[in-house]
């Protein structure tokens, strides 16, 4: 079992147009490079219903519609992963297991398949901090 | 596997915006505690020992919650429903062990709830 050193939330909102590539925010505690992601999650309404801004998640119809980029420097670690098979209620509770790295939040992205209503994406990534590993 | 060696039940009153702070009299908030997971309930999974009702299924699908050590965030505004083990096939997300600072820790209303409901949430812990 992987032991989870520490979560963060990382929303943004998700335009209709369906072939819009959103890229991550910066989110503080996930910049520098003492940081290295060990795992990440996704939500739909079902599971949050509202962002801590507000805005409505993304809902479970819609969150079909959509893929996960994730990046680390030229290097697309993870390649248009189904947001759905993120979301850790769809998938008995488990959730995926990366080898730890570094990534570049700014290059990563959810992309829409499809048209969706405007909405907010939600994913959660689980990280330690190098200089405490 | 991880073992717990103890768990307690934490309940109060959630406030229908906003954040509401955690209450500072939990056993597990000692020197010598790392906590090393928490469970989140609604109403469909349990009712405050003080008979005070607990969130509905809706709302706590508005909660998030954040938990601290003296540094900073440990747990940043993650979905109290994704702490909710009848929603996750009983898979509970098992800490790196940390010493929780109560003080800083909080559940947030990103949407107005029903009043006078309360969330509960275990902490496993192991002592030192």
């Amino acid at each position: 079992m992987i032991l989870a050193p520490r979560m963060q939330l990382v929303y943004f909102a998700l335009p209709a147009s369906g072939t819009a590539q959103t890229p991550f925010p910066t989110v503080k505690n996930l910049l520098g490079p003492d940081v290295e992601i060990l795992g990440v999650t996704a939500y739909n309404a079902s599971q949050l219903s509202n962002a801590p801004d507000g805005s409505t998640v993304v809902s479970a119809a819609d969150s079909i519609k959509l893929t996960v980029v994730l990046q680390k420097g030229s290097d697309q670690v993870i390649q248009q992963v189904p947001y759905s098979d993120l979301i850790r209620a769809w998938n008995a509770g488990m959730w995926w297991a990366l080898r730890p790295m570094p990534l570049d939040l700014t290059k990563s992205y959810v992309k829409n398949n499809a048209a969706i209503t405007a909405s907010t994406a939600a994913l959660m990534f689980i990280y330690r901090l190098r200089s405490e590993s | 596997m991880v073992l717990v060696s103890h768990m307690e039940l934490v309940y109060f009153p959630v406030n229908i915006t906003g954040i509401t702070p955690f209450p500072l009299e939990a056993g597990f908030a000692g020197g010598d505690v790392k906590v090393v997971g928490v469970f989140a309930y609604d109403t469909n999974t349990g009712i405050a020992p003080n008979g005070l009702a607990l969130v509905s299924q809706s709302d706590a699908a508005a909660i998030t919650v954040t938990l601290c050590d003296t540094s900073g965030q440990v747990v940043a505004e993650v979905p109290y429903r994704d702490f909710q083990r009848d929603q996750t096939a009983g898979i509970w997300y098992a800490f790196q062990p940390f010493r929780i600072d109560l003080t800083k820790c909080y559940v947030r209303a990103n949407a107005p709830l029903t009043s006078e409901r309360s969330v509960a949430l275990s902490f496993a812990f192991v002592r030192d």
